[in-house]
């Protein structure tokens, strides 16, 4: 196939295949929050029962690595639109690509080292945790 | 531009502004997560900010821009696969997704907002 001959090649591929997890992983994410528990129960025990699970951190670093780079992507792709901007083209693409970086390491930083203060998972007694845990949700 | 039609441009309209408007939504979305690592309290007094009626307003919004590029994402990723350039199949794949988009909207906005009518929200 000639693709491989055009600029930006990985990026076109990326972008689908990124946005396709992204598609799954934000639903699942959505109705997790929203639906199933709600803003109004989004408390620091919340948060340590469900990182309590390795597989919820694994979906939360994965959408934040393919959200980000997705999102630099696409960025990057509008500035391309614009004559002005493609003259100074590095330097944008190094900023897009700096804020991405960053908030990459600060959210992969936040979802490796969490670990909850002493007893915040034990006292945890939300009915609808228990609900998720009964119903077998979590894995 | 490939099928240049009045659906077209409004669509990848739509996907750019809703595409900024998610990335720094998201950008901010992982800045407010840092209060996880300050401590429990200061992360309780951080999500009580999402359970006032502004923001189940704005929740509702970011639902539709999330809706609204991801279906018109999977409308691109079908025409480039389905090797159709047709406009006609775009235009057909257009309204199916502002059915879907509308559709979805109803129930999430009903779970959203349901609070605010209860007293239950702010």
């Amino acid at each position: 196939m000639s693709y491989k001959k055009v600029p930006g090649t990985f990026a076109w591929w990326f972008q689908r295949i990124s946005g396709s997890f992204l598609i799954i992983l934000i639903f699942i994410h959505f109705i997790d929050v929203h639906f199933i528990f709600g803003v109004e129960n989004l408390e620091y025990e919340t948060v340590a029962e469900k990182w309590n699970k390795p597989f919820w951190r694994i979906m939360d670093a994965l959408m934040l690595v393919f959200g980000m780079i997705h999102g630099a992507n696409g960025i990057e792709s509008i500035l391309l639109d614009y004559k002005k901007i493609r003259k100074y083209k590095a330097y944008w693409f190094f900023f897009i690509r700096a804020i991405s970086a960053v908030t990459i390491i600060i959210g992969s930083w936040i979802i490796v080292t969490f670990s909850p203060e002493e007893g915040s998972v034990a006292k945890y007694e939300s009915p609808v945790a228990e609900m998720r845990d009964e119903s077998g949700s979590h894995e | 531009m490939r099928y240049s039609i009045k659906e077209g441009m409004l669509s990848w309209l739509l996907h750019r502004l809703t595409g900024i408007g998610i990335f720094i939504f998201l950008i901010i979305h992982v800045m407010g997560a840092i209060y996880l690592k300050i401590g429990p309290e200061e992360w309780n007094h951080h999500v009580e900010l999402f359970n006032t009626p502004f923001f189940r307003v704005a929740e509702v919004g970011l639902m539709g821009a999330i809706l609204w590029h991801g279906l018109n994402g999977l409308r691109i990723i079908i025409i480039d696969f389905s090797g159709i350039r047709t406009s006609h199949f775009a235009k057909f794949l257009f309204w199916i997704i502002v059915f879907l988009t509308i559709l979805l909207m109803l129930p999430g906005t009903y779970i959203l907002l349901k609070p605010l009518f209860e007293g239950v929200a702010g």
